[in-house]
């Protein structure tokens, strides 16, 4: 059954609050449907949502005439209508809910660990917010990476130097493979500060965006140059949008077209043009630091992947490690993604081993999520295991961090090379050693299923 | 039990075919019947609510509704229009009856609380049908104290 919530409340909220949540409720019964109806009426705020409903609820309708908090419903599909619509259509819009192809409203979505805390009330910090833009330019940027990482791996296929014309496994199909890849890889810097830029400042930060991501890819500053353009052209045009609020309406169109656009390249892109050098060392420093270290010392480096990536599989703190994974691959380092790819695969397929080797620990319903557990794994959908590390996070967590250690420090020792960012098992054909990378993953996923099995009670 | 539905609020007879006209008459009655102290304050406030958004909001009813220290005692009028109101509402149909909320602005609770409740029973049909159907002022105002 979908789990539906509403949201009412008109400016006097006497009587369309009530008439709209009335008309929902009845609307979600005769679909089939659950609904929670929160009132914002006279009388004050009743029956109010908490952050346990939005984080279950299938999808969220605002009826409403007069404004709420919408921050909250970051991340869910969200409608939003006046509130005569909640009562007149209120049928159509149960429908819509339940049709699953609502948008699903921008902003990030609160993750994991901080929906479980029903206190959570406050601002979000400032850690946050930088958080939400870097993650908004990092999704964009991800399906550049995966057509590129996967086309540029297929030309592979024909061989390491099946692009070069002068080299004798030349093949015009692979060189093309590899160029088309190749021009989607190469976006990767201009489209990742383009929407950190726009993420803080909406279009008027993603003009600047793309010129400081492109000065970034040109002077060699790369990744952390791209980051710091992103976040300098947003907040600089958010800041210039702000001062110029108080030009009279004739100027509108001159300054969206003409004037902010001018005024942040310029400044944004001299900027970036004068880092370029200073921070174009730092960044070579850094990758060469981070490939250094899986050479060096690739217990060390797999034991910090491992426990970042099964800490809070899907956080913030799994997607720093794979972020910095996806940005590698971007300069050409293929090991760094394949230990961060291991441990992102493991900790579902500890579930999964674990429900198939003790079943009788488990109970019915555990083991079908188990077994489901595979395919996550398979898939590289680590969120899989939060369900059951969920039930005793402080003795499920840091047995698979253990398991995601193990898989990662094996396969840093093997020197396994994955050149695509996603997909798991699927993109196996892409894996220069795919039988040993698999049992990396499987030597760690089965350590840590016996002991999760056997330090998990019986079920009553 | 609620002091909010009185007979001498309720017409069964409104002469209005338009928005503008039929609010004012209505505003009238309950002027008439001393729930205002400032009539044309209260109006304000009503049709400032109207321009947010109409509040005629389909199946045949309109709920012109105003919190205001323009009101003496929380009040609803119930005007029903035989023929139709233009109400500019939201599904186009012509309004059959309007109810005129008017709540000063240290409304109690309980107040709000029915009010609450008739905009609940207003979304089922046959209630509306039963008030808009009434023969009289006093088999409307039956329908209502089962609220």
């Amino acid at each position: 059954m979908n789990k539906l919530l509403g949201v009412t409340g008109c400016p006097t909220g006497i009587a369309h609050t009530f008439m709209a949540a009335e008309a929902l409720q009845q609307a979600a019964a005769a679909n089939n449907a659950q609904i929670k109806v929160e009132t914002n009426g006279a009388v004050g705020v009743e029956n109010e949502l908490t952050a346990k409903d939005i984080a279950e609820a299938d999808c969220i309708i605002v009826a409403c005439d007069k404004n709420v908090d919408m921050d909250r419903f970051n991340g869910k599909p969200v409608i939003e209508v006046p509130v005569a619509d909640g009562i007149s259509k209120a049928d159509a819009l149960i429908k819509k809910a339940i049709s699953g192809t609502v948008p699903i409203r921008g902003g990030q979505e609160k993750g994991f660990l901080e929906i479980s805390d029903d206190n959570f009330n406050g601002k979000p910090s400032i850690g946050h917010e930088i958080y939400k833009h870097l993650m908004a330019g990092v999704s964009n940027m991800i399906p550049f990476v995966v057509a590129g990482g996967v086309l540029v791996a297929i030309s592979f296929l024909w061989g390491i130097y099946s692009f070069d014309p002068n080299s004798e496994q030349y093949n015009a199909t692979a060189a093309m493979f590899k160029a088309v890849g190749g021009a989607s890889m190469g976006l990767m810097v201009p489209i990742l500060t383009a929407y950190i830029a726009n993420s803080i400042a909406n279009r008027p930060g993603l003009v600047a965006g793309f010129v400081a991501g492109t000065i970034a890819l040109s002077t060699g500053s790369g990744f952390i140059g791209g980051i710091l353009g992103g976040f300098m052209a947003g907040y600089f045009a958010k800041w210039m949008v702000k001062i110029l609020s108080g030009l009279p309406k004739q100027f509108e169109g001159l300054k969206s077209i003409f004037l902010i656009p001018l005024v942040t390249v310029a400044v944004i892109g001299i900027i970036m043009t004068l880092l370029g050098s200073p921070v174009s060392a730092i960044n070579k420093f850094m990758m060469d630091f981070l490939a250094n270290l899986q050479n060096s010392n690739p217990i060390f480096l797999g034991i910090v992947i491992g426990c970042m990536s099964a800490f809070d599989m899907g956080g913030p703190v799994n997607k720093a490690a794979y972020v910095t994974g996806t940005l590698l691959l971007g300069e050409g380092n293929f090991y760094f993604m394949a230990g961060v790819s291991a441990a992102c695969i493991t900790p579902p397929l500890v579930i999964a081993i674990a429900a198939t080797i003790f079943p009788n620990k488990f109970t019915k319903d555990e083991r079908a999520a188990g077994f489901v557990n595979y395919i996550l794994g398979c898939t590289h959908i680590t969120e899989g295991a939060i369900p059951f590390a969920a039930k005793s996070p402080l003795k499920v967590l840091p047995i698979l961090m253990l398991s995601s250690s193990i898989s990662a420090v094996l396969t840093y020792m093997m020197k396994v090379q994955v050149p695509a960012p996603h997909g798991g098992f699927l993109i196996l054909a892409l894996v220069d050693k795919p039988l040993t990378w698999v049992a990396c993953i499987l030597t760690g996923s089965i350590v840590g299923a016996i002991i999760y099995g056997l330090t998990r009670r019986k079920p009553l | 039990m609620n002091q909010i539905f009185t007979a001498n609020n309720i017409t069964l007879n409104l002469q209005a075919h338009n928005k503008t006209s039929a609010i004012n008459e209505i505003v009238d009655l309950l002027n008439n019947n001393n729930i205002l102290n400032d009539k044309e304050q209260y109006k304000t406030a009503i049709l400032k609510r109207e321009l947010e958004s109409t509040t005629g909001i389909g199946f045949g009813i309109a709920i012109p509704h105003a919190k205001s220290d323009a009101v003496n005692q929380a009040a609803v009028a119930i005007a029903v229009s035989p023929a139709g109101v233009d109400f500019e509402s939201a599904d186009n149909t012509p309004v059959k009856i309007i109810f005129m909320i008017a709540v000063p602005n240290d409304a109690n609770d309980m107040h709000l609380q029915i009010l609450a409740k008739l905009s609940r029973k207003l979304i089922n049909p046959v209630f509306r049908n039963q008030l808009i159907n009434s023969q009289s002022a006093e088999e409307l105002l039956t329908y209502l104290t089962e609220i």
